[in-house]
Formats: structure tokens, sequence, C-alpha cells
């Protein structure tokens, strides 16, 4: 994991920095500055050093979780995230645990009412969740719930209110996912004899499904559980953006427009980061899951 | 081929033939619309649909079905173009990484390995803010971060082909490794190849109609959806219909390059066809 990261950010930084465009041009000439300043700021930002020399001052700053200062608001960029990162890590955490719940529920319902309407309407709403980008489902929703039905705010953010749609709109993709996955899972372990066996021993049906059936068909829906968060995370930017919320992806793309290359590195390895982080989290809970794996 | 399942080849050739309307109408929009996706008319601002404006029109009274009909052709060139510009250089890599093997491989998966680490819309977030904003930038920040995936499978699928008897056989007779790779390989893995192509298309749509939704892309007034979305947002209230035609056909588009993306794999898959 480490390694992954390590290249993360070395790919990020030697990207920046290789690219045709030197920043500090970049930025004095949109100001109309004279060859002079470029000069004085690329002395102020370290770019005037040899590369190999930036690089190992930026992993030194790294490692103490300085991430430089934003060209625009000449304020660290690791305050600029830590007070943007709150919104978003509310927005993602909520949709990962709608997406988990309803996705999960969804499928053990659908795959215990086999070939029932009900199995149906999980499987429509399901690819329904899917195929919704989050640009319509997102705009269908304000539509309804704020502008029709008046419950709901459009815009901003506060109340867990303001959450409920955000959160639901991010969740789909995800869930309709997890719904899918989980319902092929169950149908596969249900006929299994270790179900029948705990139906004979006079288990309670309900401890049969939540403990023996889901329990072992769990394991690639906690795998997909981990890809999907980096979609989400890269949803988030756009859900941000379409219900007005503050977060980091407001501040990336904001800091793209303003040309702010510290930040928009920032972010984008934190956003690498945090992906890396939970798939390595997926991978240790196999073990817990799965004592099987546990002994191996 | 008359093995097709008959459901999946029907909503299949269903999507494929909404496709071809699509593409048709947007090839022949300067015909079929009577109005400029970018002439203003303050006399007709934000109409409601009717007779002469089928989808309404928007702030600057430009004509909604207009723009949407004109914005297809910026969303779907952008879409093919990045997924062309993602298999190309991805079906290079993967062929020379899994036929060769060795050093080169390890740095190619390694670096793939560290590309797949970031979440893909950060990814093309980062390559738009260092290349600038703009719908040229959009479309290769697309493609770039849709290669790994690529490399992965055209890799994973050549070291599957690779182990066959009539590779070792075109080896012993000595064939030479160009002509083993592009007349004994590439045949093999260019279905998977195109049924992924066919996908990436739809997501590549849907991810340069987010950045241009963010204000990375499209620039106004470019006729392009995910701008139209975003320029129809402050009056969905007064005038929905701004942000919701684009984003209704782009979700159609999208819907319909899938279903069409899935028949062709269960029509070139022989293993498909069994169930």
């Amino acid at each position: 994991m480490l390694l992954v990261l390590w290249g993360v950010v070395t790919l990020t930084f030697f990207a920046i920095r290789l690219l045709p465009g030197d920043p500090a041009t970049v930025i004095i000439s949109q100001g109309g500055g004279s060859a002079k300043d470029i000069a004085q700021l690329r002395e102020r930002l370290g770019l005037d050093e040899p590369l190999p020399v930036q690089y190992g001052r930026f992993l030194g700053r790294l490692v103490q979780g300085d991430l430089g200062t934003s060209l625009v608001s000449h304020r660290p960029v690791s305050d600029a995230i830590a007070e943007q990162l709150p919104h978003t890590l509310a927005l993602a955490t909520s949709a990962t645990l709608l997406s988990v719940v309803l996705g999960v529920s969804m499928g053990v319902l659908a795959a215990t009412h086999q070939g029932t309407w009900v199995d149906q309407l999980c499987i429509t709403l399901a690819i329904l969740g899917v195929s919704l980008p989050i640009l319509l489902s997102g705009l269908l929703l304000i539509l309804l719930f704020s502008l029709v039905l008046g419950w709901l705010p459009a815009t901003g953010q506060g109340s867990w209110r303001h959450l409920v749609m955000p959160a639901l709109v991010l969740s789909m993709a995800s869930l309709g996912t997890i719904a899918r996955l989980v319902r092929t899972q169950m149908l596969e372990v249900l006929p299994q004899d270790y179900v029948s066996v705990a139906r004979a021993k006079g288990v309670s049906e309900r401890a049969i499904l939540w403990r023996h059936a889901l329990r072992n068909a769990l394991i690639p829906v906690i795998t997909i559980i981990g890809l999907q968060f980096g979609a989400l995370l890269g949803g988030t930017v756009v859900t941000e953006s379409l219900f007005s919320r503050r977060g980091l992806g407001r501040l990336v793309v904001d800091a793209i427009s303003w040309k702010d290359y510290p930040l928009v590195q920032g972010v984008v390895i934190l956003g690498a980061a945090i992906y890396v982080i939970v798939n390595f989290l997926v991978d240790i809970s196999y073990g817990l899951l799965d004592p099987r794996i546990r002994r191996r | 081929m008359d093995v097709i399942p008959d459901r999946y080849s029907a909503a299949g050739v269903i999507s494929l033939l909404i496709l071809v309307i699509i593409v048709l109408s947007t090839l022949l929009a300067p015909w079929l619309t009577p109005y400029d996706p970018l002439a203003m008319d303050y006399e007709s601002q934000l109409l409601a649909p009717s007779r002469s404006h089928l989808l309404g029109t928007d702030l600057f009274g430009r004509d909604v079905l207009t723009r949407v009909l004109y914005g297809a052709r910026t969303s779907l060139s952008v879409g093919v173009l990045a997924a062309l510009l993602a298999a190309l250089p991805g079906l290079l890599l993967g062929l020379l990484s899994g036929y060769y093997g060795g050093l080169f491989d390890q740095l190619v998966m390694r670096l793939t390995d560290v590309a797949l680490a970031f979440p893909s819309l950060i990814l093309s977030l980062g390559i738009v803010a260092i290349l600038e904003p703009g719908l040229v930038n959009v479309t290769i920040a697309v493609g770039v971060a849709g290669i790994p995936g690529y490399v992965r499978l055209v890799r994973g699928n050549v070291l599957t082909v690779k182990e066959a008897l009539y590779i070792e056989a075109a080896q012993a007779i000595g064939c030479r490794h160009r002509r083993i790779i592009l007349r004994h390989i590439l045949p093999n893995i260019a279905a998977s190849v195109l049924v992924l192509v066919t996908m990436d298309v739809a997501w590549a749509i849907l991810r340069a109609t987010s950045l241009s939704f963010l204000g990375l892309g499209a620039q106004p007034p470019t006729p392009e959806w995910g701008a139209m979305i975003d320029d129809g947002r402050e009056f969905l209230r007064r005038a929905p219909w701004v942000s919701l035609a684009p984003s209704a056909v782009m979700m159609v588009t999208v819907l319909c390059i899938n279903l069409v993306g899935d028949a062709l794999r269960d029509a070139l898959d022989p293993h498909t066809i069994s169930h």
C-alpha cells in the first residue's frame, strides 16, 4: 500500500512539473508581470532548483503533512483541505452507508423473493440506479422534492435535510451495483447444504439469512464496495457542484480555474490516498469476515 | 451467429436504431431545425415547450432542442475520440507488455497500478488542471484516464492467448514476433477490446459531460450537454426543460451505447451464447 501511495505522490509531482507550461509563467502572465517577476516567483516556489532537490524537499514536507502553500489565498494547502474535508466526508460516508444498507437489503429481499414482483421491483430499481447519471437523477430529485413538493432544500448545507438528496443521488450507482451483486451471491449461497442443515437444526429463518447465508455471500460485495468508493469520491465533485455544497469538490474545481497548482496537487493526492487506504481496509476486512482467509 | 439469444439482440438492435437516429439527427441538424444554436433572441427567453420551440428556449432565447442536437455533435465526438485515445495506447502497451513480459512488463504494470489508484474522475481533473480547461483538453484527460483499463484487459487476454498451441506452432515455424502479435494474437483479443471501446464511449460521454458541467470543458456559447445542464440549473423552477432536455438525451444515448455493448459482447463471446 505504501508503495502505491509513493507512486501516486511521485506521479503527481512529476506530471505537474514535467508537462509544458511553467506554473510561475502562467500565473504571472495572467497578471501581466515581467520576466523578473516570473524569476522571483519561481524562486519563492522553489521552482528554480533542480528537480531531484525539489522532489526530495516535497517528499520531506509531505511526510510532515505539509502540502505547500496555495498560490491564490497564500494559506497552507492542508488548512484549506482540512476546512473542506468534513463536508465531503459527511457526504461520502452517508452515501456509502446508504448504498451498503439499502443495496444489501434490496439484494437479500430480491433473492429471498426470487421470481416474484418484489424481485422484479428490486432488479428494476437497481438497474435504474446504475444507469441514471448523477446529473439527471439529481435534477429530477431537486425538481420533485424541492420545487414541487417543497420537502427538502435544493441547495446549501447545514442540517441533515440538506444531506438527504445529495447522499441519495451519490449512492444510487453503487447501490444498484451492490444490490445486483448481493442478489446473485445470495442465490448461489441459499441452496447450499449448510443452509439446509441450519434450517433442519431449527435455526430461525432470520438467523439463517443474516448469519449463515449473507456472511458467506459478502466477500465479493466488500470488494465491490471498495472499488465503488473510487467512483463515489469522483461523484462527490459533481454532486457538490449540482447541490451548491461546500467541500473538496468545489475547492478543486475552483483551484483548477485559478491555476492554483499546489492546491490541486494536494486534493488529487488526498483523493487517491483515501481511495488506496479504503481498499487496503477492504483487504483487511476479508480476514475479519472469513476465518478461512485469516488462517492462511 | 444465429444462436445469439433473442432477448439480448432485441435490446441491442433497438438501442442501435435509437443511436442511429441520434447520430443522423445531429448530422442533419441544420436542416431539421430552423434555429441557430448560437443566435440569441431576447424576445423569447425561457419560453415553455410549444409548437414553435418543441423543448422550449433557454435564458438567451435559444431553442433548446436545436442546442441539444448540436450538442450531440460535441458530446458524441468527444466520447468517440476519448475512447480511441484510451484504446490505441492501451492496446499497444498491453500487447507489448503481455507478449514480451520481463522488465518492460513490470514497469508498465506498476505504472498501471499507480494510475488505477486514482479515482478516475479525480485523475481526469488532475490532467485538466495541468493542461488548462477546455474541450480538447477534457477529451485528452478523459482518454488518458482510460488507458490503464485497456492495458490491464489487453495484457490479461494476451497472456491467455499466448499459451495457445497455435502460437507455439507459429513460433516453431519461425514467424517473426511482429507477425505473431499482429496476425495471431490481435485477432483473438479484438472482440473484447471492441466491446470495451463501445462501453468506453458511453463512459467518456458521461465523464466529459460532467467535466463540462463543472465548467472545465466546453466554454459558452458552445452547445454542449454538460454546459447546458449547468446553464439551466439556476432556472430549474421556472424553466426545468433547459437542464432536463440535455440530461435526458445524454442518459438515453449512454444507455443505448451500453446496451449495444452488452449485445456485442454476447454476440462475440462464444461462452455467453450457451446459456
